[in-house]
């Protein structure tokens, strides 16, 4: 028997009811709720976004953007804490300045200064010409180079050549060491610091091998302050975060800085007794640099090395500026003699000009 | 889209979100499934008709995403079940017998075809007899249990095949091609007897 028959499917074909069809509103009824079912269940644009970016994306992919995020956000970290300005970077920041330029050349002035050996009289030109070739360097401030110039320990029992020589040979070390340690700023001032041990080198070739009296004062100030160690320096500067090896250098470089201001008022003071009140006043007419001198003498060494700053005072009959000269030397009469020449024949010139 | 588009094309559309691929898919299969509902139900259950294949569509609606994971299950075949278990459910709860008990079998009844016309039904008159026809065939079908019924509907009217309706009817193969056979030998047999009078009446 088969299972299938066409006179019973013919039949069923012109049934009565083979034009049956469901209610008008059940058809109706039918599309909307598919229609509502095909439309997101929100209705809003943007939580139907989410919500299929959501179901789209494996919860491992949201693993890894957050390890992406928190990657990117130590980055940025990691960056500004490198970028996080410290004095250093704020002074270097201002190149521009007329003043910093002013600092800058004192700086290398005193830089030079500080190598050279004051007493010599073969040197006493040296410091300003050196410090003019110096001037086209890079922007740095004193007191950048105060944090770069590494400490110098200067023996006091050593011959003073020997003792310079060791103190320039660590200086270059530390030099060197410091640019492969501490990040670019110091990297960028090791070439300064370089230039001056050079000028500093050639100031010593020309110093006499004759033990120059402020070379002996500058080892035994240099060992008395820092006590043979940069103990003191650390304990008067405030610790730095960077490296252990950059305190002592920064505290002794400060020391050196405030040596090298005593050692420019002597370098005045000895300027004068050797060329002579009268010439040397004579010369700074010529060069139009018109004051007048005044001499404090200072018998403690702290004082000494630390010199109060004595407020600029004018001359009431010139109105010149009074210079004044520190001396930690109590035997002062030549230079006494000589400063009044110098001042002679500052305000007679003045006076017969006015 | 187009009538090309396949049943399971337009279902994946309206699970993507287009709301015209199931006016397509309903359209398609509106009337089959209404007549087919209707006639499973028959006539002492045929308000409940729209009910039925409304629950049919709705739960289609609510159940595509479950569609979607079985590959092996056409639309058509998918929307039949959904509509016979509602169709079951409702003659369950009426009291209906729609088990398909297999008592009495006479499979000899074929030579009553022999005085039938043919099936294509091209003449005018051949229509009439065919329209008539298909009325004794409807009061034959309230005859038999829902589940031969429904073999023999799912067969005969929507061309489905013995495999397709192992899977509606949730029944072995066997088991199906039993009931057919069973629905078949008793609407021969009522459908011979209508022939009968209807040939007197030709006759007269």
């Amino acid at each position: 028997m088969s299972l299938h028959d066409e006179h019973l499917k013919t039949a069923l074909k012109y049934a009565p009811d083979k034009d049956a069809a469901p209610k008008a509103q059940v058809r109706t009824a039918i599309l909307d709720y598919a229609n509502k079912a095909s439309q997101p269940k929100s209705g809003s644009f943007l939580t139907a976004y989410l919500q299929n970016l959501f179901a789209n994306w494996q919860w491992a992919n949201l693993k890894w953007i957050g390890a992406g995020s928190f990657a990117g956000i130590l980055l940025v970290m990691l960056i500004m804490h490198q970028l996080t300005p410290d004095d250093t970077a704020w002074m270097a920041a201002a190149p521009e300045d007329p003043k910093n330029d002013f600092k800058i050349a004192q700086n290398k002035a005193d830089l030079a200064d500080q190598k050279a050996s004051p007493a010599s009289p073969t040197t006493q030109n040296i410091p300003a010409e050196e410090s003019r070739k110096l001037e086209p360097a890079d922007g740095l401030t004193k007191q950048e180079a105060i944090k770069i110039a590494p400490p110098i320990v200067v023996k006091k029992d050593m011959p003073n050549t020997d003792a310079q020589k060791e103190g320039r040979m660590k200086l270059a070390e530390s030099v060197d060491n410091m640019a492969a340690e501490v990040p670019q700023i110091v990297a960028s001032a090791a070439p300064l610091a370089k230039e001056a041990i050079e000028l500093s080198d050639k100031t010593l070739q020309a110093t006499p091998a004759a033990t120059p009296p402020a070379a002996i004062e500058i080892a035994e100030s240099s060992a008395q302050y820092n006590a043979d160690d940069a103990s003191v320096a650390e304990k008067k500067m405030p610790p730095s975060p960077r490296a252990d090896s950059v305190a002592p250098a920064r505290a002794e470089s400060m020391r050196l800085a405030k040596k090298q201001k005593s050692d420019l008022k002597e370098n005045l003071a000895q300027s004068v007794i050797d060329e002579g009140g009268e010439a040397f006043a004579k010369r700074d007419i010529q060069a139009e640099k018109f004051r007048l001198l005044s001499i404090v003498t200072h018998n403690n060494l702290e004082h000494c090395l630390n010199p109060i700053a004595n407020p600029h005072k004018f001359d009431e009959k010139t109105g010149y500026l009074i210079e004044v000269i520190d001396i930690c030397d109590s035997n002062t009469g030549r230079l006494t003699s000589e400063v009044g020449t110098y001042n002679k024949t500052m305000q007679d010139w003045h006076f017969s000009h006015h | 889209m187009n009538d090309f588009v396949s049943d399971e094309s337009l279902m994946q559309q309206f699970c993507a979100g287009q709301a015209q691929a199931f006016s397509l898919l309903y359209a398609r299969h509106e009337k089959p499934l209404f007549r087919y509902v209707r006639r499973v139900l028959g006539s002492s259950l045929v308000a409940q008709a729209d009910d039925v294949f409304q629950d049919t569509w709705i739960k289609l609606v609510d159940a595509r995403d479950s569609w979607q994971a079985r590959e092996n299950a056409t639309f058509k075949t998918w929307l039949y079940t959904l509509a016979h278990h509602r169709a079951v459910d409702i003659l369950r709860k009426s009291g209906r017998e729609i088990s398909a008990d297999e008592g009495w079998l006479d499979e000899d009844n074929d030579d009553a075809w022999q005085l039938w016309p043919a099936s294509s039904a091209e003449e005018p008159e051949q229509q009439t007899f065919w329209r008539k026809a298909g009325q004794q065939l409807l009061d034959c079908l309230e005859g038999l249990p829902a589940l031969q019924r429904a073999a023999f509907l799912l067969h005969h009217e929507d061309d489905l095949s013995l495999i397709e309706m192992t899977q509606i009817l949730d029944a072995e193969f066997e088991t199906v091609k039993s009931r057919l056979r069973y629905a078949l030998a008793k609407l021969r047999t009522c459908m011979g007897a209508y022939l009968h009078p209807l040939m007197g009446e030709d006759a007269t």
